[in-house]
């Protein structure tokens, strides 16, 4: 079981690199696995095929995307949560409301309790990652997303509907690119509690908390009430800010705006959906086709940002 | 905090402590890949247990930002292996991270010890 499946771990690297590397890969493998059990042989091939998609996509340790996304992680973790953290204050007003959450609950009881679990655990992912504890924040944090979309994957039937994908995206498109970043980053780049896990920490959480506000009304139409309407601006005008400052930046080796920019970005196409459900007259049409666009775009990026050496400008570093 | 410290690249930050590890576990001889994820349990005292795409995605950015190199590959039970090393400028920045890890150690002390040190009692002056 072991050979085939590390010749699968294998499989998943680019080809040039499997050409270079393979057999050091296997010999460093084998010799890793030599004498445990099952449980620690599917860790370390868990992990080798996880190197092998991260090159793939163009997410290696050496290329920018990933500094980046290392960058983010202990931000998206907390934001992550905050969403999940709003979901469940929602809890008692959707109930009343008769919302879709409401359905499930009185139709399918043991799903509303799974997404009350996912909820949990995008709290406990959240406390994991500000501690340092990277490995339980990584496993329970896209788990604790599976569970929290119980409420629209439990309409499965319907998610051809242009209006229950958009909704799904609004609902839990932030919390997915979060996740989606706080897996990205490669374990080597995420170290122990530092300030700047901290400082990523707090943000995540305000960012969190304008998701709460946000989250209080998401699905209904009249969602961009006045004072929403300043924040949506305000975001959308930070986040366009931070790109044009990222890209020049990023070349002369300045990483912080461009994480910023990349942290923002769930908020910004939170907002944006939103706008698109609510202002704009058969416009949700588009969900399906931005389902399909973003995460084409993303892989794009990040295969193009990912085969570059981050610039330097230290003169320590040569 | 100096706003440098915010925005600059990953390589330039304080090191992340995976990457201090296999810096650490290159200083004193050249080594292949398991004889690192060996040298680092070790110097971790078995707290850090790098696995092997953990590895080489580390060893992938360091080769390319020049901090170790190859030098060497042989073949063992028919498989190649590459020994690594530290280059030049990894040893630089291997020697500033331990100074300035020793200056953290010693401000640390420092202090631990004039906490200890007991309170003068009043009543006691001359």
């Amino acid at each position: 079981m072991s050979a085939r499946a590390l010749r699968l771990a294998l499989a998943l690297h680019p080809t040039g690199y499997r050409r270079e590397w393979g057999e050091e890969l296997t010999a460093t493998f084998t010799e890793s696995t030599a004498g445990a059990d099952r449980w620690a042989v599917a860790r370390e091939l868990f992990d080798l095929a996880g190197h092998g998609l991260r090159l793939r996509v163009g997410l290696g340790s050496a290329g920018v995307a990933a500094q980046l996304t290392a960058l983010v992680a202990p931000f998206a973790a907390v934001a992550a949560a905050g969403e999940a953290l709003a979901h469940l204050i929602m809890l008692p007003y959707l109930l009343r409301q008769g919302s879709n959450f409401h359905w499930v609950w009185s139709a399918h009881p043991v799903l509303g309790i799974v997404q009350i679990v996912g909820l949990l655990l995008a709290l406990a992912a959240a406390v994991a990652a500000t501690l340092g504890r990277w490995t339980p924040a990584r496993v329970l944090a896209p788990i604790a997303l599976l569970a929290s979309c119980t409420t629209g994957l439990s309409s499965l039937s319907d998610i051809l509907n242009s209006r229950t994908l958009l909704m799904l995206l609004i609902e839990h498109g932030p919390q997915a690119m979060w996740v989606l970043f706080l897996l990205a980053a490669p374990r080597d780049l995420l170290g122990p509690p530092s300030w700047r896990t901290r400082l990523g920490a707090l943000a995540g959480a305000l960012v969190g908390g304008v998701i709460i506000q946000f989250g209080f009304f998401a699905g209904e139409p009249a969602f961009l009430r006045e004072a929403t309407q300043y924040l949506a601006l305000t975001a959308i005008a930070v986040e366009l800010a931070l790109l044009v400052a990222a890209v020049p930046l990023l070349l002369r080796g300045w990483y912080g705006p461009a994480a910023a920019a990349l942290a923002g970005t769930p908020l910004a196409l939170l907002v944006f959906l939103t706008v698109l459900e609510g202002f704009v007259g058969g416009a949700r049409n588009v969900a399906p086709v931005l389902a399909v666009l973003l995460p084409v775009a993303a892989l794009g990026l990040a295969h193009r940002l990912g085969h570059r050496i981050p610039p330097s400008r230290s003169s320590r570093v040569r | 905090m100096p706003v440098d410290d915010i925005c600059s690249p990953v390589t330039e930050r304080t090191l992340q402590e995976p990457t201090l590890l296999l810096l650490t576990a290159l200083a004193d001889a050249p080594r292949h890949g398991y004889a690192l994820i060996q040298e680092v349990s070790a110097i971790s005292d078995g707290r850090v247990k790098l696995r092997t795409g953990t590895l080489y995605g580390a060893l992938d950015r360091l080769l390319g930002q020049g901090l170790i190199e190859v030098v060497g590959e042989e073949v063992v039970d028919g498989r190649a292996r590459k020994t690594y090393a530290l280059s030049g400028s990894g040893r630089e920045l291997l020697a500033a991270e331990a100074e300035r890890l020793r200056r953290i150690a010693a401000q640390a002390e420092q202090r631990l010890a004039a906490a200890r040190r007991p309170a003068p009692q009043p009543g006691f002056a001359s």
